[in-house]
């Protein structure tokens, strides 16, 4: 190390505290402004990618936005469900209608209720076992799938929404049956099962032992139409292949809700006369996610012009302090300058002392701004992880 | 005087700008291993002197010759070159570095000039120097942590880290007390004279000056302070004649 760099070296090192407080100012000056805009640049990409790859949405009235982002990213929605009958009627031969319903979870991941079809929409194959075959299977997202430790064979539980209320559906135990190869997406942290399994989940499908064999005490009535149980009675908590046909629902399967039907038409014009028949009606809605996205960022940018106004702000702020804190450490080491000066330094040592000092500086915050980002990006990089 | 005079200044003079007041030199010659101390009235021009002749300052007419040099000929970095490589400099006012332990301050000078190298015989030479003056259980110690003494040590140290063949001293042991400067001095002209180079030190302490092997004075007259009118030896400026 030349002389120089090694006494602004031993002089910050000395000098740890304010040396300390001038890298973190300087850190968090470059950390803000990159971070905000290396975020915000792969929300976009990400929201613009997840949204173009999601033709129509169709789902009850309501918040446009709300929808959009229960069908890209599982977000539980505020608004009513639609009717599972609504999968039929939407679809055609030039008209593919895959339902989707989301608002539970399992260990705290989306747990998504849906069909086949959405697996080749979005690319998704299994890397290890298979996809939901039957009720109960399950397949985990490549990160969920890391994170709770699981895999083909084990199983996981749904989480129930009030621990102390009996009259919601009990956890139920599913199968994991395979594990999603990663796709960077929002469906890495999902839990993928059919649309049946997830009405069970949600208590709307159930299966109980049969009434002939059930415990004589549990009965409490039969009729011709319908035979009655006691409260009791506990109801199959996991579905196997013994259980598997009594699992059942008490209404009509096609008023059981969903979330949320993504509509993907094989033609502009199958897709304008779908989303035409539909928009007609009082209480559906279909969305093209893209375009509801677009709406979203338009809103984004305008918050980013502030962001830049701050971070510029902060910039100005920081360059200021940064010749205000030069100016008082020459004054402050004016003897230091005038013994290096006396002893035969060259004139540039006191200049290229400060300059040094502050490049060291400005390294070290670099590095840890760099550091703050990579780790801020890879918390927070994905649209999912703030949604 | 048949040797070559280490310092030699002749027909200098030297005026700050703006100011009315000059400094004449006509001819003062320092030789190798000669301890020579000026006196004069404080605003005479002895620090200005001590500054010429380390080529601090260039005068404005003459000539201050280095080993039979002319410092004012030669470029700035050249001259601050030699400098630090052939001088030795006790300032008052030189500070020690308060970041670096007292080894790297007596080291100071290898680690700013770039003509030395701070090989294993600098550092070696640096630790005999301050295990000489006392300061061997100090080397690792900063400068906030020693005495007034103990600083001026290091500064000592320092000044002849190098071996230069000329070290310049400004009143060196002004602020100390009397037994602390009594052995700064000790030290410093046993080291001085070990190693064989000039000393030229300006001091107020008459008392000091039956050390030294020649005493210059400068006198003042208006718009005018002259060195070496009055060239005396040690024992007779004592005296005060």
């Amino acid at each position: 190390m030349s002389g120089v760099w090694w006494l602004s070296w031993q002089h910050l090192r000395h000098h740890r505290g304010p040396t300390l407080i001038l890298v973190l100012c300087f850190a968090v000056s470059l950390f803000l402004p990159v971070s905000t805009a290396v975020l915000i640049d792969r929300y976009e990409a990400e929201l613009v990618a997840r949204s173009g790859a999601t033709p129509m949405v169709a789902g009850a009235r309501g918040s446009r936005v709300d929808l959009t982002l229960s069908t890209l990213y599982f977000r539980p929605q505020q608004a009513d469900p639609v009717p599972a009958r609504l999968v039929d009627e939407l679809s055609a031969p030039d008209v593919l209608a895959i339902p989707l319903h989301v608002g539970f979870t399992a260990r705290g991941r989306a747990l998504v209720g849906t069909a086949p079809e959405y697996f080749e929409l979005r690319g998704l194959t299994p890397s290890a076992g298979t996809r939901p075959l039957r009720l109960g299977d399950v397949a985990l997202g490549a990160r969920a799938a890391r994170d709770l430790d699981l895999g083909p064979g084990d199983t996981l539980f749904s989480d129930q929404k009030e621990l102390y209320d009996i009259t919601v559906p009990p956890a139920i135990g599913l199968a994991v049956v395979g594990v999603l190869a990663p796709t960077g997406t929002a469906d890495d942290d999902a839990v993928f099962t059919d649309v049946r399994t997830a009405w069970v989940v949600a208590g709307l499908l159930h299966g109980h032992v049969d009434a002939d064999a059930a415990d004589a005490d549990k009965l409490l009535g039969r009729t011709e139409a319908a035979v009655f149980f006691s409260g009791a009675l506990v109801t199959h908590q996991s579905v196997s292949l013994e259980n598997i046909a009594s699992f059942h629902g008490h209404g009509a399967p096609e008023d059981l809700p969903l979330t949320a039907i993504i509509v993907v038409p094989r033609s502009d014009k199958a897709g304008t006369m779908v989303k035409s028949r539909l928009n007609t009606s009082p209480v559906h809605q279909m969305i093209v996610p893209r375009a509801v996205i677009g709406e979203l960022l338009a809103e984004v940018f305008r918050l980013r012009a502030v962001l830049d106004g701050y971070a510029t702000a902060l910039g100005v702020s920081t360059l200021l302090l940064t010749a205000l804190i030069l100016v008082l450490s020459t004054r402050l080491r004016a003897g230091e300058m005038a013994t290096l000066n006396h002893i035969g330094a060259s004139r540039r040592t006191a200049g290229r002392l400060l300059g040094t000092e502050m490049v060291i500086v400005l390294a070290l915050a670099l590095v840890l701004a760099g550091l703050g980002v990579v780790a801020t990006v890879a918390a927070l990089g994905e649209v999912g992880a703030v949604l | 005087m048949s040797a070559e005079p280490r310092v030699h200044l002749s027909a200098v003079r030297f005026a700050y700008p703006g100011s009315a007041w000059r400094l004449v030199v006509d001819d003062l010659a320092l030789l190798p291993g000669e301890c020579v101390a000026c006196i004069g009235p404080s605003g005479s021009g002895k620090t200005t002197l001590v500054n010429l002749v380390a080529g601090i300052l260039v005068p404005d007419q003459g000539a201050v010759r280095l080993d039979g040099l002319d410092l004012k000929t030669m470029p700035d970095d050249v001259r601050r070159a030699r400098r630090i490589a052939t001088i030795g400099m006790m300032f008052q006012q030189l500070e020690l570095l308060d970041y670096l332990t007292t080894l790297d301050n007596v080291l100071l000078p290898y680690h700013v000039g770039p003509a030395l190298d701070l090989d294993d015989v600098a550092r070696e030479r640096a630790r005999a120097l301050c295990e000489a003056v006392g300061l061997g259980d100090l080397m690792s110690r900063r400068p906030g942590h020693l005495s007034q003494g103990e600083r001026q040590r290091v500064a000592l140290c320092r000044a002849l880290v190098t071996e230069p063949g000329l070290v310049l001293c400004d009143e060196p042991t002004s602020s100390l007390d009397a037994d602390t400067a009594t052995s700064v001095l000790d030290l410093l002209f046993e080291q001085v004279r070990v190693r064989g180079a000039s000393l030229f030190m300006v001091t107020h302490d008459r008392g000091l000056l039956d050390r030294f092997d020649r005493v210059i004075d400068i006198t003042r007259s208006p718009g005018e302070c002259r060195v070496g009118e009055r060239i005396v030896d040690g024992a007779t400026a004592r005296s005060g004649s």
